[in-house]
């Protein structure tokens, strides 16, 4: 029974037609999603790029790597834009172990809601606060946000009820806040007052969480909120006090 | 009328109402460049300094309006490359700010024609959505550059099936999703898992799924653990898991397709859909298509 490397030979010996065919069964099993040329192929550039960190990072760092696969321990929970501009770990040079990282449409974190739904920050949250244990939660809003710049410029119920506009009303105080103060300036500067305005409403929507609430009142957890800002190439940073006074009886 | 809805929203938000002035504590000048150290103040509207490079304009009136009563914004801080951090205090702001002068500095005033074009926007060609996990971080896996990719991050980086109901209900993966594809016009979307994911190892073992949140959104990829079930029911969990991590990214796919403005754009060819699982055990990274089947028809 030939071997498969014999029959291989015997045909490439039969004719360059046979041969050529051969090369081009082998070229196609080898060919995988991320075979493909890097500079145009925008998957064979993750391809490439998973190389480049496995080489420059993930077996450098072995250290690090070796015991991030027992588990993880971010001190930080980070709540960002899903814009491709605005990457925490870019921006603040995040190693991997961390921050643990949620991303969508205009960093929005909805207020406590106890059932049904999707959760998709509020899942996060609760994974983060009650099993990670983070120490900080960080909501980060950026400059240009097409999210924001989409409720500044809709009014309430007369958008195209579509999911972004759904999600977006998460924002509606915001907005609401923009067009008491600033509205009537252009839509450029209601925009930069709305995206930091948005993260102080999803600070106060982290707060409507019981267990943040509390882990923030009894000083285990604190909040902040973020602007960066990629025209002036700045960012601010400032932190939530939640004050409870003490209770008098009378 | 506006006029007295903001006071109003001024008045009732509790914000340093009582303390009215404006306190600029740490004023340093170095090079024309300024960082302004302010809390919030929220009594006096029209309030906005003048903004020379390096001191952003505050629209400090106002802002931290929509906060509720027992809450206020204190110690805002503006950084660029003129801050003078404490990268070593272990503080979290001061990590945030030493970090972000370091980005600056190296990588935003160093790369000009990268940045000054996503000034005008951006132009992804990549959705990514991949797990919150901090050890799974998509720009640092493939070495990402700003505006090369949208990234959405949830836990166990999973895609509901398309819902258009809008009552009492937050769709944010879906809003990501239909942002992506609709208004930047991605060409490719990515749903990638990872090894040891907590939210694939929650679905395995957790028998109630409406006790917490994480139950609640996990179950979405109820489907892979059946499948997983069905395959691997007699191996042990950590070996399930490991398939059930890339069968979630299935289920996450099917239910993109269950988008009617995905489906139609994949059957077009405007729109390719990927998986992909990165094992951080073994440092290697999975990659499939999920393509449309040729239909062939025998005569």
């Amino acid at each position: 029974m030939a071997t498969i490397q014999q029959k291989v030979d015997a045909i490439c010996k039969s004719s360059p037609e046979a041969a050529r065919k051969l090369e081009e069964a082998i070229a196609a099993l080898e060919k995988t999603t991320l075979s493909g040329d890097a500079s145009t192929d925008p998957i064979a550039r993750l391809g490439k790029g998973f190389q480049t960190f496995k080489t420059n990072v993930y077996e450098k760092d072995s250290a690090l790597f070796d015991k991030l696969k027992t588990g993880q321990w971010p001190k930080y929970m980070v709540i960002a834009c899903s814009d491709s501009r605005v990457d925490p770990a870019t921006i603040f040079g995040f190693n991997a172990g961390e921050a643990f990282m949620v991303r969508n449409v205009a960093n929005m974190v909805p207020a406590w809601e106890p059932s049904g739904g999707y959760p998709s920050v509020a899942s996060a949250l609760e994974y983060a606060v009650k099993h990670l244990k983070v120490e900080h939660i960080v909501v980060i809003g950026h400059r240009l946000c097409g999210g924001i710049k989409a409720l500044v410029t809709t009014e309430e119920g007369q958008g195209s009820h579509d999911f972004v506009e759904n999600w977006l009303e998460i924002g509606k105080a915001a907005r609401a806040a923009t067009k008491a103060v600033v509205g009537s300036e252009d839509v450029d500067e209601q925009c930069k007052f709305c995206e930091k305005e948005s993260v102080n409403v999803s600070l106060t929507n982290l707060l409507s969480y019981p267990w943040v609430k509390e882990k923030v009142i009894g000083k285990k957890l604190s909040i902040h909120g973020g602007f960066y800002d990629f025209v002036e190439g700045s960012f601010q940073v400032w932190d939530l006090d939640v004050n409870v006074g003490h209770s008098r009886k009378f | 009328m506006a006029a007295a809805t903001a006071t109003l929203a001024c008045s009732s938000s509790g914000i340093a109402v009582a303390n009215s002035r404006v306190t600029r504590m740490q004023l340093q000048e170095s090079s024309g460049v300024s960082v302004v150290k302010t809390p919030f103040v929220s009594k006096t509207p029209g309030l906005k300094s003048t903004s020379r490079r390096g001191l952003v304009a505050v629209h400090s009136a106002g802002l931290g309006a929509t906060l509720p009563e027992g809450y206020e914004v204190k110690d805002r801080v503006v950084v660029d490359e003129s801050h003078a951090g404490d990268a070593a205090s272990g503080n979290v702001i001061d990590k945030l700010k030493a970090g972000f002068k370091n980005f600056k500095e190296s990588n935003f005033t160093q790369n000009p024609e990268l940045f000054e074009p996503l000034k005008s926007g951006q132009a992804p060609e990549v959705m990514i959505i991949a797990c919150a996990d901090s050890r799974v971080c998509p720009t640092m896996l493939h070495g990402l550059k700003p505006g090369e990719a949208f990234i959405v991050r949830s836990v166990a980086n999973l895609v509901p099936a398309y819902d258009p109901s809008m009552e009492n209900v937050h769709h944010g993966t879906s809003a990501a999703v239909q942002y992506a594809v609709t208004a930047l016009g991605v060409k490719k979307v990515i749903v990638m898992g990872h090894s040891s994911c907590g939210g694939i190892k929650a679905l395995m073992t957790m028998d109630d799924f409406g006790s917490d949140f994480v139950g609640s959104w996990v179950k979405i990829g109820l489907p892979a653990k059946e499948t997983t079930l069905s395959q691997m029911g007699d191996k042990p969990l950590a070996e399930q898991c490991t398939f059930c991590e890339q069968e979630a990214v299935n289920v996450s796919l099917r239910n993109l397709l269950s988008f009617p403005f995905v489906e139609e754009r994949v059957q077009k060819g405007e729109v390719e859909l990927y998986g992909m699982h990165y094992d951080f055990h073994d440092g290697k990274l999975t990659s499939w298509k999920a393509a449309p089947s040729m239909a062939t028809v025998n005569a």
